[in-house]
């Protein structure tokens, strides 16, 4: 069995089509922690998981400021 | 100790590095310029110790002949045979950076009322040489030529098609009448940029990675027929988008129809680019991580398991 794993996004098709299992992106970051169960590590993993809700947040956010046609923010709130 | 200096070390550079960004001081900056380029020398000695330690790997197995030594031989001749080609031996002579330009007799005087001579320049280089007098360009053929160029300075540049080669440069300040002789050899060169280890890239090298490439079209192709396959709903959705990106792609599609090709570009704008963002974002999130941990000394694997 063949287990790849890549955060090089030009490898991926490769990866996907030659071997069994692809670890995609962050799934390689979270191998680690998967396998040892570490605290630590698994700790890392949910503060990431917390950074990308925020992303999520801010990304959402973003494009209904946008749709709304608002992309200074900066005199509506620092007045 | 054995663990603790390099780990210390880490930190306070890591910290550094991330600190850089938040202080637009110049010596910050000077001070990280320096630091790159400490990095950038680290980085080169972990290229001989990475050569030393193929050696010592590759060494012991050939002199107990184990199987597969005679590939081993290949890799340690392939190494060595690049290293001396790749150091600029080239340096080391003294070997003509600019051609020999010797001044001739002075044309004759034009009679009263004509306009003065124009300078000439006669140029002997062998034949494989290209000739740059001025704005003249020409290629050599191993005998004289002339080449009549305006008075004032003239920039004269020798080299040769072939890469790998020096180029042979100066400048001549003429006057009306002036002959001059401009002959030279560029010289081959070594190192990076020289002939044979371009030569070498080019003719072994690229054809050599030409071909496992091409092996490499083959066994995608049949790795991609299996997991093409419509076992689940994941893979089913991969066989679809497989087949519109192919028909998209191909002269065909379009012949069948114009949806074919928009599709296949919706479905490159749209879904895989959704997906390309998420998984640059989640990979940049998890180097951040493990940054952080490296910067907080929590990681630890980079520093050896004894």
């Amino acid at each position: 069995m063949q287990i790849a794993g890549t955060a090089e996004l030009t490898q991926l098709p490769f990866f996907i089509t030659a071997c069994d299992y692809t670890l995609i992106g962050e799934e390689l970051y979270a191998a680690s922690a998967y396998l040892t169960k570490e605290p630590t590590l698994l700790a890392n993993l949910k503060a990431a998981d917390a950074f990308k809700i925020a992303a999520m947040l801010f990304i959402v956010i973003g494009v209904t400021l946008a749709t709304m046609g608002v992309f200074h923010l900066g005199p509506a709130v620092f007045k | 100790m054995k663990k603790t200096v390099p780990l210390v070390i880490g930190m306070l550079f890591g910290a550094f590095a991330l600190a850089e960004f938040y202080i637009p001081h110049h010596q910050v900056g000077a001070l990280s310029n320096e630091f790159r380029s400490w990095a950038a020398i680290l980085a080169s000695s972990a290229f001989i110790i990475g050569g030393i330690n193929i050696l010592q790997v590759t060494w012991p197995k050939i002199r107990r002949r184990e199987p597969d030594w005679g590939y081993k031989v290949v890799l340690l001749a392939g190494a060595a045979v690049m290293l001396l080609a790749g150091l600029p031996w080239h340096k080391l002579g003294d070997a003509p950076t600019h051609p020999t330009v010797t001044f001739g007799p002075r044309l004759p005087a034009p009679a009263p009322g004509e306009p003065p001579a124009a300078p000439a320049v006669f140029v002997k280089v062998p034949a494989d040489v290209t000739y740059q007098i001025g704005a003249t360009v020409g290629a050599g053929t191993g005998r004289l030529e002339v080449v009549r160029v305006a008075p004032g300075e003239v920039t004269i540049k020798l080299s040769r098609r072939v890469p790998g080669y020096a180029t042979l440069e100066t400048k001549a300040t003429l006057i009306e009448r002036d002959t001059i002789t401009v002959e030279g050899d560029p010289p081959m060169m070594w190192g990076r940029d020289g002939r044979v280890f371009v030569w070498i890239y080019e003719h072994v090298f690229g054809p050599a990675n030409a071909t496992l490439f091409a092996l490499l079209a083959f066994f995608v192709a049949s790795a991609a027929f299996r997991a093409f396959r419509a076992r689940n709903t994941e893979a089913a959705l991969l066989l679809g988008a497989a087949i519109f990106m192919m028909l998209g792609r191909a002269p065909l599609g379009g012949a069948i129809s114009d949806v074919f090709p928009d599709f296949a570009q919706w479905l490159l704008d749209v879904p895989s680019n959704g997906g390309r963002r998420a998984i640059m974002m989640g990979a940049a999130i998890g180097a951040i991580a493990t940054g952080l941990r490296v910067i907080l000394g929590l990681e630890r694997s980079h520093l050896g398991n004894d």
